[in-house]
């Protein structure tokens, strides 16, 4: 009886959570694909799928934080491209040590998220446009940068481990640990400390929290520079990953990461969402990459895969609301 | 003075149409090649695909909404009208099924945007990964170029290459386009409706606006528009890309803003934005001659619309001011716009007696 | 005590009064919203603020909470005269604000809400890290919570999931966290049940056993006996009376917060008499039948016929809007006919309703009225647009015409036809909208609050057009809040409650005098607020 009542419990506990859904789709998935295929379930490919989500996990996460405070940040693809580029370069025709490398490369993904931030509270442009405007200003400055030549000879034993070629002990790689240190510290941030706090509210109301004493402004720059900054660490490590940075390096996975926050319960309006949602958000869109290799489906499928979800997402959350609409109509005040 | 130059420039297309003289002019003492008359046509054609987006995406952000979709489904309308050649069907057939396809992506983006109040932003994302992908589908099914040259195909690239007194056809559709549409959005009652929309949309509803149709109505011609612009690239450029289209969304919003289109809805011109489309062109093009990297072109466009929508924030506010008072002077629009749809979140209680 | 406090013009500073104001003035463009008003509010008791709308009761909220500054007098924290600087400051000095709109962050918790801004750190490096003291918190407000009979449970829940009683609660809780002497509660008991509101009233009257003042606005007349110990009574930005607990009666209460300008309402009912045709046998042009939507309103009936004004009372809230919102189409119906001209119409939308022959003008003028950037021309013609149509493109000459017409007929003072419409004054604005409306040629239309916000001048003038209307053959709906205006202009009153139609009476023209006036008065209040029977 008491133990029924504890699942019970639990269970409401577990739909009330944004990430239910996606959880519950993760997991169907799982089971669905250890009978269709007898590769999935192997160690390797397990391993091989964690490998590959480390990098758009650390993105999603960024996403989601941007998010729930009440912005977007549609340039993290293409700082990611850039940063990558920096440290590259910095190695291969410079001489730096990797760690100075890497240093200035998150050095200038800070800066380009600082800019962001400049441009959309002081010039008030809207986020999406801003950002936007900077995916093609950093894309295009790295286009011109490589002259079409991708930045090689950079690649050093650390550097590939860095970018998880090789496993370490446990069959572990470095960007899942980094990524498991940037997620777990994220769920503590935005739990235990006032600036959690400060986030959702300014997401959900940035008059009220204004009102209420919240520094909006300060807030929204913290968003934005750690969006800027987890772009760069991404960035970096697919340096390490590729051995070779291109122009394209990075490309649309704003959009990816876009589609994992918001399959992970984030909306658009801000105040909602969640980091471990996002995670798993982006555990699923690796799954779904993962499938159409495994099956050898024409990689195309992919973008419109991703499409789709979002546009099935974007639809189910309204869903409820729709089937009701006879009471509640969605339209504005009064 | 101050004020008149304010207004002046606050005023559709000339601020934009001097800044095309400017780089026109630019370019002709840099490049003295740049002013032949072969070199000006093939800007001016190379301007109407981009002109063709942006003056969907102009009615669509004057109705206060945006699509971020146009790209990728000029890119997809393309394709499908080329695989429909290349299948051996006449060039009549093809030419409606890329627009048809475009007419489709405008069709799903008005009903889930107009219809079911979903978020414009986020749909549009949605169908551009959609289009994207399923060009990309297409691509990897067959090429998408043309083989055999027959004269189906001719009639078919004859909308691209041939020319009527000496004028390329893409220009006769692009200009014909432009001249209808802004006589559409200034003087019809559509057009009129379609600001109204853009401005208050509530206020716009309850003075008898039907805005679930005014804007369902935008999305499908930014759709067609789309699929034009799409149509006439695939038989310019007898081979369609599995990418095309990738990024001209942000070139379209670039055209529509820098013309003098307001990102958040009310106002808009259709040639203002065709006149920033062939600034764009001519950019493009002047770069490539003087041997710049053409990429260049990209950061620009980054800067460029940052730029231009200070601009306009600036431009309202000071002729507002101006003109009647720094009372009257409207405050920066919303900053979220985003908020209109998925339900209003403002500090109420704020209003005057 | 009692003597004293019947007028109230001179303050004895005594020690027991924490908050005061001493001929407080505030003016706005073209109004007076406060004028002269003095009271003072002492320690541990209920005070109740009343007064018709635009009597001045919110901009006196405002000016206590610091969002107003005061253009004359003064306002006194615990007897000394103090400048409320900003809604942060008057919280420091201990009078908190609980607004009728929500001030709680939805997806945040009970506690999350109650210190967001200042919240309790704990940890190493507590400016460094940040880290919040949940258990801190939650340990100084739990018996708060508890003495509010908060189901502590709920504590770990986002705000959005609770009732508007438990709302309310969290509100109450945070204006006591901030160890505040006053609170000012504006209209608490909106949007709460019957059950809910007598338990807010038990937290009112334990927030007095705290020694906690509070400063009561309230529509509900039938509320106030019993709880509050003083009532001051505003009308027309004025102080007219306070009251103390013994002498408070819903009837006299609402004697004392009508009183009127004479001369005006007088010449309005004159003039009623006299263009104001029998319309009894005038044939009927709009009649709705059982129409009911959501928890908005029910089962609602109404006619009106040619010539003839309509006029719908009722408190805040009481779904008059909602009703007129669904009839134009602007919100869908549940059930429910809509007639016009004895033909069945079918309403989907507001352009639908237009072509039936129903135009709206709607309240909320700068945001559901006004297309501010458009001229005024363009405002006039925007609900007609297919008459200024010539070879299918707009006539802008036709369309001016029209304008100038209406800016001729109505007295909108613009500059010019030209001018944009959000540099002209409130109530030109609204002259302009109803101009917009007449442009459609309806058979009907629905004014919502046709005056809020203007100046008595552009007032009267309103008053005028609308007689003009309807004496030229049209017919209107009158929803307004002032209860004067309402009974002046319509030749029948229907009153709301609580989404459905308690009652009809006739307008002040079928009055024969003064005394008949008084008893028309108190029988649409006691309508309106549910305290006696029709």
């Amino acid at each position: 009886m008491n133990a029924l009542g504890f699942a019970r419990r639990s269970a409401r506990w577990a739909f009330a959570q944004p990430w239910s859904g996606i959880a519950l789709f993760v997991i169907v998935v799982f089971v669905v694909m250890s009978f269709a295929s007898p590769v999935f379930l192997t160690s390797i490919n397990l391993l091989n799928i964690l490998n590959q989500s480390a990098f758009l996990m650390i993105l999603a996460a960024g996403m989601a934080i941007v998010l729930m405070g009440g912005g977007i940040d549609l340039s993290v693809g293409a700082i990611a491209g850039l940063v990558g580029g920096v440290a590259a370069w910095l190695i291969a025709e410079t001489g730096t040590p990797l760690y100075g490398a890497i240093l200035v490369g998150l050095v200038v993904a800070v800066g380009l998220g600082t800019l962001n931030a400049l441009i959309i509270i002081h010039l008030r442009i809207p986020d999406f446009i801003a950002t936007l405007a900077m995916l093609g200003f950093v894309r295009g400055l790295l286009h011109i940068w490589t002259e079409g030549v991708p930045f090689i000879n950079y690649s050093s034993n650390d550097f590939r481990i860095l970018g998880g070629l090789f496993r370490l002990i446990g069959g572990i790689t470095a960007p899942e640990v980094i990524a498991f240190f940037i997620i777990v510290g994220a769920i503590l941030i935005l739990l235990f400390t006032k600036f959690g706090r400060h986030l959702r509210a300014t997401g959900d109301n940035p008059a009220i929290a204004r009102l209420s004493g919240v520094n909006v402004i300060r807030t929204k720059y913290t968003i934005y520079i750690v969006s800027g900054f987890l772009a760069g660490v991404v960035g970096i490590l697919l340096a390490g990953r590729l051995m070779t940075v291109q122009a394209n390096m990075g490309l649309g996975m704003e959009i990816k990461a876009l589609a994992a926050a918001i399959m992970g319960g984030a909306v658009l309006t801000g105040g909602r969402g969640s980091i471990l949602g996002a995670v798993l958000g982006a555990l699923a869109l690796t799954i779904i990459q993962n499938i159409i290799n495994l099956f050898g489906i024409e990689p195309a499928w992919e973008t419109l895969v991703v499409g789709a979800i979002i546009l099935i997402v974007v639809f189910s959350g309204k869903a409820p609301e729709l089937l009701n609409l006879a009471r509640r109509e969605p339209r504005g005040p009064g | 003075m101050r004020r008149y130059l304010g207004q002046a420039f606050a005023a559709d297309g000339v601020a934009i149409g001097l800044a095309l003289v400017i780089a026109v002019l630019a370019f002709s003492i840099l490049e003295p090649a740049f002013w032949s008359i072969d070199n000006v046509l093939n800007v001016i054609v190379q301007s109407a695909f981009i002109m063709l987006l942006a003056v969907g995406m102009t009615f669509v952000l004057t109705a206060g909404g945006i699509d971020l979709s146009v790209g990728a489904v000029m890119g997809f309308s393309a394709g499908v009208s080329m695989y429909v050649m290349g299948e051996g069907y006449w060039f009549g057939i093809a030419i409606l099924a890329g627009l048809g396809t475009g007419l489709f992506f405008g069709l799903l983006n008005g009903f889930l945007v107009a219809r079911l109040g979903l978020n414009d932003f986020i749909v549009t994302l949605g169908s551009l990964g959609v289009a994207g992908g399923a060009l990309r589908l297409l691509d990897s099914i067959r090429p998408l170029r043309l083989e055999r040259v027959v004269e189906e195909t001719e009639a078919f690239t004859f909308l691209a290459h041939g020319k009527v007194i000496g004028i390329p056809v893409p220009i006769i559709i692009a200009v014909g386009v432009v001249i209808g549409l802004e006589i559409l959005l200034r003087r019809s009652p559509f057009g009129r409706r379609v600001q109204a929309v853009g401005m208050q949309r509530d206020a716009a509803e309850l003075a008898g606006v039907n805005v679930a149709r005014i804007r369902h109505t935008v999305f499908i011609m930014a759709g067609l528009l789309a699929a034009v612009a799409g149509v006439l690239m695939a038989a310019r450029l007898s081979s369609v890309p599995a990418r095309l289209g990738l990024g001209f969304e942000l070139q379209a919003i670039a055209a529509a803003v820098l013309g003098g289109t307001s990102l958040f809805g009310g106002r808009g011109t259709v040639v203002g934005t065709a006149l920033a489309a062939l600034l764009l062109a001519t950019l493009n093009a002047g770069l490539q001659i003087s041997g710049v990297d053409a990429t260049w072109y990209r950061v620009i466009l980054g800067v460029g619309i940052v730029a231009a929508v200070a601009f306009h924030q600036w431009t309202v506010r000071f002729s507002a001011a101006q003109a009647f008072g720094p009372a009257l002077a409207r405050p920066p629009p919303r900053s979220d716009r985003r908020s209109g749809d998925e339900g209003q979140k403002d500090a109420r209680g704020e209003a005057g007696p | 005590m009692t003597a004293a406090a019947e007028t109230a013009p001179e303050i004895a500073r005594s020690a027991a009064e924490v908050l005061a104001i001493d001929h407080l003035v505030k003016r706005f463009p073209g109004t007076v919203a406060v004028d002269d008003v003095s009271f003072a509010i002492e320690r541990g008791a209920i005070h109740a603020l009343v007064g018709e709308n635009g009597a001045g009761k919110s901009t006196i909220i405002k000016v206590l909470s610091g969002v107003y500054q005061p253009d004359g007098g003064q306002v006194l924290v615990r007897g000394e005269p103090k400048r409320i600087r900003s809604p942060h400051h008057a919280q420091e000095l201990g009078v908190t604000t609980i607004h009728q709109e929500q001030t709680l962050i939805d997806s945040l918790t009970a506690i999350e809400n109650v210190f967001l801004g200042r919240e309790h750190l704990k940890g190493p490096l507590p400016r460094v890290l940040n880290i919040v003291d949940t258990g801190r918190m939650r340990q100084e407000v739990l018996s708060l919570f508890e003495d509010f009979e908060f189901d502590i449970r709920q504590l770990g829940r986002a705000v959005r999931d609770l009732s508007g009683l438990e709302k309310q609660i969290v509100e109450i809780v945070k204006a006591l966290a901030f160890r505040s002497e006053v609170i000012i509660m504006d209209e608490p008991t909106a949007g709460l049940t019957e059950h809910e509101r007598i338990a807010l009233f038990r937290h009112m009257r334990r927030l007095q056993e705290r020694d906690t003042a509070v400063l009561w606005v309230t529509h509900r007349l039938e509320e106030l006996e019993g709880m509050a110990d003083r009532v001051h009574v505003l009308r027309d930005a004025r102080l007219v009376g306070t009251l103390t607990k013994e002498e408070v009666t819903p009837a006299r209460v609402v004697r004392m917060m009508i009183g009127r300008d004479v001369d005006s309402i007088e010449s309005l009912v004159a003039e009623q008499k006299g263009t104001a045709a029998e319309t009894a046998d005038h044939d009927e042009v709009l009649r709705v039948e059982g129409l009911s939507r959501g928890r908005d309103f029910t089962d609602v009936s109404l006619m009106v016929r040619r010539g003839e004004i309509l006029g719908i009372g009722g408190l805040a809230g009481a779904g008059r809007t909602a009703l007129a919102r669904a009839i134009i189409g602007a919100d869908r119906l549940d059930s429910g006919e809509i007639h016009i001209q004895n033909k069945r119409v079918g309403i989907r939308n507001t352009a639908r309703a237009l072509t039936a022959g129903i135009a709206y003008v709607p309240k909320e003028r700068k945001t559901q009225g006004i297309l501010p950037e458009f001229s005024v021309t363009r405002n006039i013609t925007m609900s007609a647009l297919e008459r200024f149509r010539r070879a299918g493109l707009l006539n802008s000459r036709m369309e001016a015409d029209e304008a100038d017409r209406y800016i001729a007929d109505l007295q909108i003072r613009a500059r010019s036809n030209r001018q944009p419409m959000d540099s002209l004054s409130g109530g030109n604005q609204q002259k302009a909208i109803i101009a917009r409306a007449l442009s459609a040629g309806p058979a009907v239309i629905i004014f919502d609050e046709p005056t809020q916000g203007v100046d008595i001048g552009a007032k009267m003038e309103i008053f005028k057009l609308i007689n003009d209307y309807v004496a030229g053959g049209g017919s209107a709906v009158i929803i307004s809040s002032e209860m004067v205006e309402l009974l002046g202009l319509s030749s029948r009153v229907l009153v709301m409650r609580k989404g459905q139609i308690v009652g009809e009476l006739p307008g002040y023209q079928k009055a024969g005098g003064e005394a008949d006036v008084h008893s028309l008065e108190e029988r649409f209040m006691a309508l309106a607020v549910g305290a006696g029977t029709a």
